[in-house]
């Protein structure tokens, strides 16, 4: 059997970013060979010299990205991916803008063909609350708030700051995920993908603009094996503080393995001996670090 | 060409100036004249066919909501709750227990060529089992090693035997929803919801589902079809993908495929700006059996399956409300865009929410694009109300009711969904026929076998599978019925001037029957033997089964 592909689930009520996100992400430096599955495959808009092959109901880009229609069926959509000659290195699904996230992001959390890597939830800061309250539309953009790992504010830039904090304070009382703003999707595709490259400078805490000094990125480096233990317990005090880890951890008696950490969700999967040990994680400012060095210690 | 003259028992014309007739005239394929041998003799020389003597003439009956992928899936058994006629004209009786579930399995499995190949089958309906449930320990009885998958009537659940729970590594540790388990913490081999389903399709191939848009699929589709009387149908949900396109216009080439196709774009394939496009290419293909221009929104869910969208009160068992397919505001900007574009949507709506939001829709667009005669078609609509019906006619609109559902889901209407008076309501023609908007009415096949008489029958009889009267109110006559599966139907799809009865210039397409509908008592309508369909002069006849 080959290697469980990761996933991303990118969930968001119509107009919250999702487009203008998967475009950046296609077109991307970051070096993967990344598939996207979309809804509105016309809306996508990538720069005509990458495409290598198109045929109406896919694309293939020349950084290794694709990125194919849903149509009228997820299910076919998935069968045909995994039937392709050359499996993608992760898996991007942007689910429809009524879709139910958590149905579809469970086909990455049980056998092996996926392995959930998050739940994403765009939210357009601007219309949100107008939305949740709409008794025919509310509970559906409840549950893709309560389902994620991870909430992505969007059109941040378009409202004062005290609005985008309210929201803030009125997403954090729905769902425990972590709140990021990104404007036009920065920051958070480098965030998601590569939180090496993710620049602070970017990111934004859950409170607007020009709040950059909020953000802090921290690597940690075990002097030793960690036991298993050990690391489920330093994975989830960065899922409870922080809003992204990557990174090599040696486990105690078992070998080297990747952490990877989105939001409130993480995983831990066998990765080569000779990857670089190290965690770097991305939060808030005064996230709880010493907590992290702590049970490093311990 | 030369003048061909039929001389049937009885013809029905459905048209009003002269509603019946003792010889149809036909030449290239259209109807010359109807009437006495006399009248129709006056065109000249002709030959006197007697393949219809004694039989029973109406216009080609038309399906205005089906689906073609049913034809593909007679690929593979059908193990329903239910009698079923297949492409071939042979009658699956019904299966009414899981052990006449698994004798028909283990005949499947005998057929195949190899031990590893994959047994599919479909249609799986144990609602009125009293409660029993098919588990791995029933479908391994046909085979342990041999990947068995069983598709349930709904769509939305699948029975697996032991070796596809192997293979996909479902087991008492999986824990997502949708794996039901027994007692001791075992999955039961019932799958459900997505995820679950994915992982079975995963690892026996989704050649299932693929199939359905085959070219083999299609002629079986025009089979099914033809065997019920049929001599236009709709596709009416269909992405139009160029794979699927080429297909169509191979099939609907051949002269020997007995019916006209009527294929409807999948509206969220793609954003209007190119689902205009495409379909307006598409619509420059256009064949005398092959019809694009139609174009499907869907946007909610089924009244059975609590999914569909309701007002106040919701549903009567208090199940909370249902899901959209498609945003109010996305069902806006669509219905806007393809209005203004000129083309004709049909709209699947099933709850009355739904049924509002489309009103709105077409009402906002109707008034910023004005536009005669656009034809908008609700779908389903089973749950609209008087005031509804009267909006759809203000608007001209048409509606396509999905009459069956009395028979096959009639006693869950009154029991769960709806209760007592708004079932009594459900797919209420005769307050359409009585407020003005032109009626139509379907199978929706292959979620109910395609057959116009029977869903006619559903109308005038509207018993449920139980046989109960469910809302005497709402029965039309036998006239009227016909009517909504020839004329009406093809008033839907804009092609009532072409077919929909037997005019002078519309296409020899006939419906030829064994005994006159409109004299057997009405309860029996649904039995008039269908004797085989002709289309555009030529004859088909039905295999016997």
């Amino acid at each position: 059997m080959p290697k469980a592909i990761p996933l991303l689930l990118l969930s968001g009520f119509l107009g919250a970013g999702k487009t203008t996100l998967l475009n950046r992400i296609l077109q991307g430096g970051h070096g993967q060979r990344i598939a996207v599955l979309v809804n509105d495959f016309g809306s996508i808009d990538v720069d005509r010299r990458l495409i290598e092959a198109a045929d109406g109901e896919s694309l293939q880009l020349s950084n290794g990205c694709i990125c194919c229609s849903i149509g009228s069926s997820l299910m076919e959509a998935l069968l045909r991916l995994l039937a392709r000659a050359e499996p993608p290195e992760r898996l991007i699904i942007e689910a429809s803008g009524v879709a139910d996230p958590a149905r579809i992001a469970a086909i990455g959390l049980a056998g092996d063909a996926f392995r959930l890597e998050a739940i994403v939830t765009m939210v357009d800061v601007e219309t949100v609350r107008e939305r949740e309250a709409d008794p025919r539309i509310g509970a559906t953009v409840r549950r893709q708030i309560e389902a994620a790992d991870l909430l992505v504010l969007s059109k941040t830039d378009l409202v004062p700051a005290d609005t985008v904090d309210a929201v803030t304070a009125w997403l954090r009382g729905l769902s425990p995920a972590p709140v990021i703003a990104a404007v036009e999707g920065i920051g958070a595709e480098a965030l998601l993908l590569d939180p090496f490259a993710a620049l602070p400078r970017t990111l934004t805490a859950g409170g607007g603009q020009n709040h950059a000094e909020l953000v802090e990125t921290l690597t940690l480096k075990p002097e030793v094996p960690l036991r298993r233990e050990r690391v489920a317990a330093l994975a989830d005090a960065i899922a409870r503080s922080a809003w992204r880890a990557k990174g090599f951890l040696n486990v105690e008696g078992e070998g080297v393995f990747l952490l990877q950490v989105v939001g409130r969700r993480w995983s831990l999967t066998p990765a080569p001996a000779e990857a670089p040990a190290g965690l770097v994680i991305i939060g808030p400012a005064g996230m709880d670090a010493g907590l992290f060095e702590v049970i490093v210690a311990s | 060409m030369s003048i061909t003259v039929f001389q049937p028992a009885l013809t029905m014309t459905m048209n009003p100036s002269r509603p019946r007739a003792s010889h149809i005239a036909v030449k290239d394929g259209r109807i010359l004249g109807v009437g006495s041998l006399e009248e129709v003799a006056a065109w000249g020389p002709y030959t006197l066919d007697h393949s219809l003597d004694g039989k029973v003439v109406m216009p080609g009956l038309v399906e205005g909501h089906s689906h073609a992928v049913e034809g593909g899936m007679w690929a593979y058994s059908h193990v329903g709750f239910h009698d079923r006629r297949g492409p071939d004209g042979r009658t699956w009786p019904g299966l009414t227990s899981v052990d006449a579930v698994v004798g028909r399995l283990r005949e499947a499995a005998a057929k195949l060529k190899t031990a590893e190949e994959p047994l599919f089958a479909w249609g799986f309906d144990p609602i009125f089992f009293g409660g029993a449930r098919m588990s791995k320990a029933d479908l391994d009885r046909v085979s342990a090693t041999r990947p068995i998958l069983v598709v349930h009537a709904s769509g939305h659940l699948m029975n697996v035997n032991s070796a596809i729970l192997e293979k996909a590594r479902i087991d008492a540790g999986t824990n997502i929803h949708g794996v039901l388990k027994d007692a001791k913490g075992e999955p039961t081999g019932e799958l459900m919801e997505f995820a679950a389903m994915f992982m079975a399709y995963r690892v026996v191939g989704g050649d299932y589902l693929m199939n359905r848009t085959s070219a083999a699929g299609y002629r079986d589709f025009g089979r099914l079809a033809q065997l019920a009387g049929v001599t236009t149908a709709t596709d009416l949900f269909n992405p139009l993908e160029p794979p699927t396109v080429e297909n169509l216009r191979e099939v609907t080439a051949d002269p020997t495929f007995p019916i006209r196709l009527v294929p409807a774009y999948n509206a969220a394939a793609a954003s209007p700006v190119e689902g205009i496009e495409k379909v307006r290419a598409l619509m420059r293909g256009n064949t005398e059996k092959l019809r694009f221009g139609l174009v499907k929104l869907m946007t909610d869910g089924s009244i059975q399956g609590f999914t569909a969208r309701l007002r106040w009160p919701g549903y009567f068992n208090g199940r909370e409300n249902g899901i959209w397919n498609m945003a109010p505001e996305e069902i806006h900007s669509h219905v806007e865009a393809y209005h203004a574009a000129g083309l004709q949507m049909h709209i699947h709506t099933n709850g009355d929410e739904a049924t509002e939001v489309v009103l709105d829709a077409i009402e906002a667009a109707q008034n910023k694009t004005p536009r005669a005669d656009h034809r908008h078609t609700f779908q389903h609509c089973q749950m609209a109300d008087a005031a509804q019906f009267r909006r759809m006619a203000k608007l001209g609109a048409c509606v396509n009711l999905f009459t069956n559902h009395i028979f096959y889901w009639g006693e869950a209407h009154y029991a769960e969904t709806m209760g007592p008076e708004r079932a009594e309501r459900i797919d209420a023609c005769a307050t359409a026929l009585r407020e003005g908007v032109p009626l139509a009415m379907h199978s929706d096949a292959p979620v109910t076998p395609i057959g116009p008489l029977f869903t006619a029958w559903c109308a005038v009889n509207r018993l449920t599978s139980q046989g109960r009267l469910l809302g005497a109110g709402e029965r039309i006559g036998v006239e009227e019925a016909l009517r909504a599966i020839t004329l009406g139907a093809a008033y839907t799809l804009k092609l009532d001037h072409e077919i929909g009865s037997i005019e002078v210039g519309k296409r020899a397409d006939l419906c030829i029957l064994e005994e006159d509908p409109t004299a057997v008592p009405p309860e029996r309508l649904k039995d008039v033997k269908v004797w085989g369909t002709m289309l555009g002069g030529r004859i088909f006849e039905a295999p016997r089964g």
